[in-house]
């Protein structure tokens, strides 16, 4: 069964390089980008919007932001989500604007709505996706996802972008269609750190990261992340999360190929969250 | 018995008349079908003398004697006109009594039958208002309506039609068919009568030839010849030549064009149509085997564009050899020099329209040498050498063209553009390319990263304007340092000059003036890792491409430098990657990327540049976004 496992494994990786992904900014959080991006099987509030809609329920409600700095800032990203709780139910929206700030005249806003339902210590959540820009037309996809504990063991199973589809401003405008990503997560949730894990079997990603607690108010997050059969695509990341009073700050800063071009590529990130009902 | 007791009775009342003329008893037809009258007549005289005449007539089937009493007379002829509705043999004699002497007489004995073999065929006229190579066939059937076996066999006159079954018998109430196949090669312009005849063993007269089929071809068509090729065994870099000619009649040709299965893909020769013969010769690199497997032409016949593709499947054998061989055309003569590294003594012949000639060879060094002379008349001259205990060839070509105005030349690598006054009368010049990294004999090529095939033009007049070479570069060995190639020539024996004039660059072209010589294109190898480069700009080239098309990636820096080149999408997966060399303040085309393979969006270009391949000092970015 195990053999059965690992050739599936292998086979969906395998294909993965060809497949057709939306191309878009889909790790804007910088607490997600300090660990690898890995925080699939994580309950992480509003940010989880982007990975995982399961994710938002953490119990509080809250909003987040972040700004990420991407190639020597030639491409800046803003997110702003927030979630709320009703009882069992868990509501979110998001939006994500990414735009160059050199000459080239583009953009693109990305809106979520997701909702999520916990079941014991089970979420199962959905996503709806919406783009619009200077040359997209409208776009649409869904998100599916849940998290299932197990012991000290977080799973998570995501499909983003299903029937993904954008209509671009091209000459004639275009339809394309977008492969679904299949994405496992997994999570340790030790006592004194944090392990966590993602593959993504359609883009070839995968990503590992960590998150130590260092004192009650300040975190030490590192990550790694590569993709499969991509020349140069492999990152170590390193960052830090501080507490206070409902208030996170993530800070996240990539080594992005410094295997290829020392530090000067690699992308800063910041993001916030408050959570409303307070901190640790 | 019965039979028997008549002749002899016949006999007797022969021998005792003498007095009266008797002539011939004659059946006609002696052959016939049953159903046909035969007539039986004999000339009796002085008529007056006949008291009576009776026809004896014995059937072969009933076997039994008829008698007919009542002959229909004309003058002196006498007839009886006989039906028979059965295949049998017939005997007939005719008893005469006179009135003189109450004798008897009897006339010979005629012959006549229905048993016999007989054809009946429903023969075809065919109009072929169009000529050309492919095939066609007809059907005929033919028929035994005999009583007796027919054999036969069959013949095309005048040749040009093949008719199968060539020969074979036919049982009486059967058929056959017949296939005629039109396989003769027919020249447009004329018209052509062809039949198809069947020579059978029917005895009825004027009935042993049946005509099966008439062709009546022409004299509109088109007619493509067989394709020639120089060789079926070649050694690689050799120049392996084709040719055919094509005749047409009322007809236009719009293209030509013949496609070689190569063992590196398809090469596909297009060819001006307005001529009769069609010449060329490809450069076979690669071991393995080059069949030339189409030839498609396209045509307008009344009004009407056609289009018809042939199939030749000719195969060359090209095979690795240590052998090499190369030509060295001399600017201002009309001498070649043959040289060739063989570890067997070569046979070398030169091949100049139809003259064949073996050429003298001298051993120097390593190096066999020979020499030729050829004539000043347009067209193709062949080097051709083989070696002891193969069939495989080593051959090379050039061309010669008369020059009386403008004029394009192309060849294996590029095109000479010669315009019109740049000889003061017309004159021949000659056009040789060697094949890049060939093992060509040239020294000099260390100086230089040689990056397109080289090209001789020469002539016996001085050129008294410029011009234009367009050479296609390797873009793998240019590996994104568009902006280092540069030309060469050949000034010495064996020595590359680098030429001051830089090529213009397009795609994988270079495109520059010159004289009459020997050009290469190369690359420029010298950068300088002291000193520290700068991008002076770095863009992509649109910005933004919306619709179909690539996007061009184009470096500005103040110093020769190495760059290295990644694109990401938005996740931060490296999409393509690029690494060469940049010249100082030229524009670099670093890299073309071809979207189509990649999602829309916005991506980043990054770029890196240093004194050396492993050392970056500075780095740009760029966004650009996709549309299609």
């Amino acid at each position: 069964m195990k053999k059965v496992l690992v050739v599936f494994l292998v086979s969906l990786l395998s294909i993965s390089v060809f497949a057709n992904v939306v191309n878009e900014i889909n790790d804007p959080s910088a607490y997600s980008r300090a660990m690898g991006g890995a925080i699939y099987a994580l309950y992480t509030g509003p940010q989880s919007i982007s990975y995982n809609p399961a994710g938002m329920a953490t119990g509080r409600d809250a909003v987040f932001f972040s700004h990420i700095e991407h190639f020597f800032g030639v491409v800046r990203n803003e997110f702003l989500s927030g979630s709320f709780r009703l009882k069992n139910i868990y509501v979110g929206g998001a939006i994500q604007y990414t735009y160059p700030v050199d000459e080239l005249n583009y953009d693109q806003y990305k809106l979520n709505g997701a909702v999520a339902y916990k079941i014991g210590e089970n979420t199962f959540g959905l996503g709806l996706n919406a783009w619009i820009g200077s040359n997209i037309k409208n776009g649409f996809s869904m998100d599916f996802g849940s998290i299932i504990k197990y012991e000290n063991f977080n799973f998570a199973v995501v499909v983003k972008n299903a029937f993904a589809s954008i209509t671009w401003a091209s000459t004639p405008s275009t339809s394309q269609s977008y492969t679904p990503e299949l994405i496992f997560g997994a999570s340790y949730i030790g006592q004194r750190y944090t392990l966590n894990s993602y593959v993504n079997f359609v883009s070839g990603e995968l990503g590992l990261g960590a998150e130590i607690p260092v004192t009650s108010f300040f975190s030490l997050l590192g990550g790694y992340r590569m993709t499969f059969y991509k020349e140069l695509s492999k990152e170590v990341s390193v960052g830090t999360r501080i507490y206070y009073h409902g208030l996170d700050l993530d800070i996240a800063y990539v080594f992005k190929g410094s295997l290829q071009f020392g530090d000067v590529i690699n992308p800063f990130y910041v993001s916030l969250t408050y959570n409303f009902s307070g901190g640790i | 018995m019965k039979s028997f007791a008549f002749f002899l009775l016949f006999l007797c009342i022969a021998v005792l008349s003498f007095a009266i003329q008797i002539g011939t008893l004659t059946a006609s037809p002696i052959y016939a079908l049953k159903g046909d009258s035969f007539t039986l007549s004999i000339t009796l005289s002085p008529t007056s003398d006949v008291k009576s005449a009776y026809l004896m007539l014995y059937n072969s089937c009933t076997k039994s004697t008829e008698t007919f009493y009542i002959p229909q007379i004309y003058g002196d002829i006498y007839k009886w006109v006989y039906t028979s509705y059965n295949s049998c043999n017939f005997k007939a004699q005719v008893q005469v009594t006179l009135k003189s002497t109450s004798a008897t007489l009897l006339s010979n004995v005629a012959t006549f039958t229905t048993d016999i073999p007989a054809a009946s065929v429903k023969s075809t006229i065919v109009y072929v208002p169009f000529i050309t190579n492919a095939t066609k066939t007809w059907i005929v059937n033919a028929l035994d309506i005999g009583s007796k076996t027919l054999t036969f066999t069959t013949i095309s006159s005048p040749s040009g039609l093949s008719i199968s079954p060539s020969s074979g018998s036919i049982q009486p109430g059967e058929s056959t068919n017949f296939y005629i196949t039109q396989t003769g090669f027919f020249l447009p312009g004329e018209i052509y009568v062809l039949d198809a005849f069947m020579n059978t063993n029917d005895p009825r007269v004027n009935y042993s030839r049946y005509l099966l089929a008439r062709v009546i071809m022409g004299p509109d068509g088109l007619v493509m010849t067989p394709v020639r090729l120089s060789s079926n065994h070649a050694f690689v870099d050799s120049d392996v030549g084709f040719n055919f000619s094509i005749w047409k009649h009322n007809v236009t040709l719009n293209y030509v064009y013949v496609i070689w299965n190569t063992p590196s893909g398809s090469k596909i020769f297009n060819f001006t149509p307005g001529q009769e013969c069609f010449s060329a010769s490809i450069r076979v690199t690669s071991p393995g085997t080059y069949v030339l497997s189409q030839i498609r032409l396209s045509y307008t016949y009344k009004g009407s564009n056609n289009s018809i593709t042939y199939y030749p499947d000719l195969k060359v054998k090209v095979a690795k050899s240590s052998n090499s061989m190369d030509l060295r055309l001399t600017n201002g003569t009309s001498d070649v020099g043959i040289f060739l590294k063989s570890s067997s003594t070569p046979t070398v012949y030169a091949i100049d329209g139809t003259l064949k000639e073996k050429l003298y060879v001298k051993k120097a060094k390593t190096t066999w040498i020979a020499s030729y002379t050829y004539s000043d008349v347009p067209g193709r001259v062949t080097i051709l050498s083989t070696f002891d205990g193969t069939d495989y060839v080593l051959s090379k070509s050039f061309e010669r063209y008369q020059v009386s105005s403008a004029k394009l030349i192309n060849f294996n690598g590029g095109w000479i553009s010669i315009p019109s006054g740049t000889f003061a009368s017309s004159t021949i010049v000659s056009v040789f390319s060697s094949t890049l990294f060939s093992n060509n004999l040239y020294a000099g090529f260390s100086n230089f990263n040689q990056v397109s095939n080289s090209v001789s033009l020469v002539s016996k007049s001085n050129p008294l304007a410029t011009i234009t070479y367009h050479l296609y570069f390797d873009t793998n060995a240019v590996n994104g340092l568009f902006g280092n190639v540069r030309v060469y020539k050949l000034t010495g024996e064996n020595s590359w000059s680098l030429m001051s004039t830089k090529p213009s660059i397009e795609n994988d072209i270079a495109t520059f003036g010159g004289e009459t010589g020997t050009y290469a294109l190369g690359l420029t190898a010298n950068i300088d890792k002291s000193s520290k480069p700068r991008i002076v700009s770095f863009t992509a080239v649109p910005k933004k491409l919306v619709g179909p098309g690539n996007v061009q990636f184009i470096l500005t820096v103040d110093k020769d430098c190495y760059y290295r080149l990644l694109i990401y999408d938005m996740r931060g997966r490296v999409v393509a990657i690029q690494r060469g060399k940049a010249l100082r303040s030229l524009g670099n085309l670093l890299y073309v990327l071809n979207p189509t393979t990649i999602s829309n969006g916005l991506y980043v270009a990054v770029v890196a540049i240093g004194p050396s391949p492993g050392l970056i000092t500075e780095t740009v970015s760029t966004s650009f976004a996709i549309v299609r």
